[in-house]
């Protein structure tokens, strides 16, 4: 025993030798603690298990690191059937004694036979599924099941108790008895299972005395016909029928055996028919049920599956189709190379096609954002000077093409509206380059343009 | 006699494995020891 302060052994004394604590009281609890444990102990010997389980507990509330006592608590819920309270304590038992604890073991073993565990989870599913179908009038159906958790659970109390249970219901007391004794095997003094056989006694006692009673009513009458047999062998005087008797005789015994095909055997053989008719109803529905469940999950997937894919083809779309991310990539790119190639003016015009608000990407943004404050800023200073220099080279439509977009972007420009005229003029469209005149003469009076312009226009 | 009914309510579906957690999130293991400490440290405080 350690201190509960200092955690150091404490010896005869009711102070701790390290710390000074006073563990008279803690002493006591301890060895309560150990008294329940005995007591659960005892109990479980003798395998009434549930009469030692609010010891074990007792034990455990006393001392929760008691883990001999945890760990027979766990132990006793898994012979009852119950792996999840059992995993539970072990569990419990290992978190407060990690080394040397007999926890380990049984978690181990239980952990090994990953088959035991589903076949486990599976049983107490089923027996969900009892208990829904008993509260929803579905007796069979909840017998069906409850049957098939004992199959794959055998220890389990609890079913065990609810079989008995249906069977009571049912008033198939033999039935339920067998059940009863089941769960009195595995936990001898389990109040309700008594309980229950308490209720059976004068039942089944009933039966049996009737089964008796029809046992001996049937030796008696063996015995009588014994009798009869001792009495048949005595030989006696008979009269031979005639044939015409035979016939009446024989005609009565197909008429007899009619009767009793007709009222005795097929009565019970149609029940047969219609209670094993019943059971394969039950199971098919059962089986039905379980298919339906599949199908509506699998079309829940098929639906989800179905979302995914259109919201991945919307954003694949989004890529590729027209306008998509992909294409203004690619604009963007077409940009840079004019760009690079030294055609401004077919970097400008290429450049209004790119649709920055498409994209997120940061690159992307950023070179556009460049690119586009490069052609703001130094945009119609550019193509002016490209312009005019076209002029001086008297290559008028390159002169006019440069100088119509840079009038576009700076229209208060006077210069590039005057060679823009003059380009104009030189390639014959006087009409033309009389309007880009008249802007001068208007918007720019008393300039040397403006003086031109009017000489060039003629009034 | 025994009532069907009334017997029914007393079954309750038992926990899942992959439920042991929550089960022992359920569980209360404060036990008199830890109680004992608590009076103790509270005994402390007031001195």
């Amino acid at each position: 025993m350690n201190c509960f302060c200092c955690n150091s052994p404490l010896g005869e004394e009711d102070i701790c030798k390290t710390c000074g604590q006073d563990v008279i009281l803690y002493k006591r609890v301890i060895k309560n603690s150990n008294f329940y444990y005995n007591l659960g102990l005892e109990r479980a010997k003798i395998r009434d298990l549930s009469g030692a389980v609010p010891y074990l507990k007792k034990a455990v509330s006393f001392n929760k690191k008691n883990t001999d006592a945890r760990n027979l608590l766990g132990l006793i819920y898994f012979e009852m059937g119950e792996m999840a309270d059992a995993l539970a304590e072990w569990v419990i038992s290992k978190n407060f004694q990690p080394e040397n604890n007999r926890a380990q073991k049984y978690l181990d073993i239980v952990q090994a036979h990953k088959g035991r565990m589903e076949q486990y989870d599976s049983s107490v599913q089923k027996f969900k599924q009892a208990l829904y179908y008993v509260g929803h009038d579905g007796g069979e159906l909840a017998l069906l099941q409850t049957r098939k958790v004992i199959n794959m659970n055998p220890k389990y109390v609890k079913a065990y108790l609810f079989l008995a249970l249906l069977y009571i219901q049912k008033k198939e007391y033999v039935k339920a008895e067998k059940a009863l004794k089941r769960v009195v095997a595995i936990d001898v003094n389990n109040s309700t299972a008594l309980k229950y056989l308490s209720e059976l006694e004068g039942k089944t006692e009933k039966k049996v005395l009737f089964v008796r009673k029809a046992k001996s009513k049937k030796q008696e009458e063996d015995i009588f016909n014994d009798y009869k047999k001792d009495r048949a062998i005595i030989p006696t005087y008979t009269e031979k029928s005639d044939s015409w008797q035979a016939v009446v005789l024989l005609l009565a015994g197909i008429l007899v055996g009619a009767l009793f095909f007709n009222y005795l055997l097929m009565p019970s053989q149609k029940h047969a028919l219609k209670t094993s008719f019943h059971a394969s109803v039950n199971e098919y529905n059962e089986k039905l049920s379980a298919k339906n469940m599949e199908i509506n999950t699998l079309n829940d997937q098929i639906a989800s599956l179905k979302e995914e894919k259109a919201g991945v083809e919307s954003e694949l779309s989004a890529y590729n189709a027209e306008g998509g991310i992909i294409t203004e990539y690619n604009d963007l790119l077409n940009v840079l190379v004019t760009y690079a190639a030294g055609d401004y003016l077919g970097a400008l015009n290429l450049m209004t096609e790119v649709n920055p608000e498409l994209v997120s990407d940061e690159t992307f943004k950023n070179t556009y954002n460049n690119l586009k404050n490069e052609f703001d800023t130094n945009g119609p200073m550019v193509l002016y000077s490209r312009g005019y220099e076209a002029y001086e080279a008297r290559d008028y439509e390159t002169a006019k093409n440069y100088l119509t977009k840079c009038v576009e972007l700076q229209p208060d420009f006077p210069d590039a509206l005057f060679w823009l005229g003059l380009s104009h003029q030189n390639l014959g469209d006087k009409a033309t380059a009389d309007t880009y005149y008249t802007q001068i003469i208007d918007n720019y009076p008393g300039t040397a343009y403006a003086v031109q312009a009017q000489q060039l226009r003629g009034y | 006699m025994i009532d069907f009914e009334k017997e029914l309510e007393k079954f309750k579906p038992s926990a899942e494995t992959d439920q042991v957690e929550e089960v022992i999130m359920s569980r209360d293991v404060t036990d008199v020891t830890d109680i004992l400490l608590q009076m103790m440290k509270e005994k402390e405080e007031k001195k």
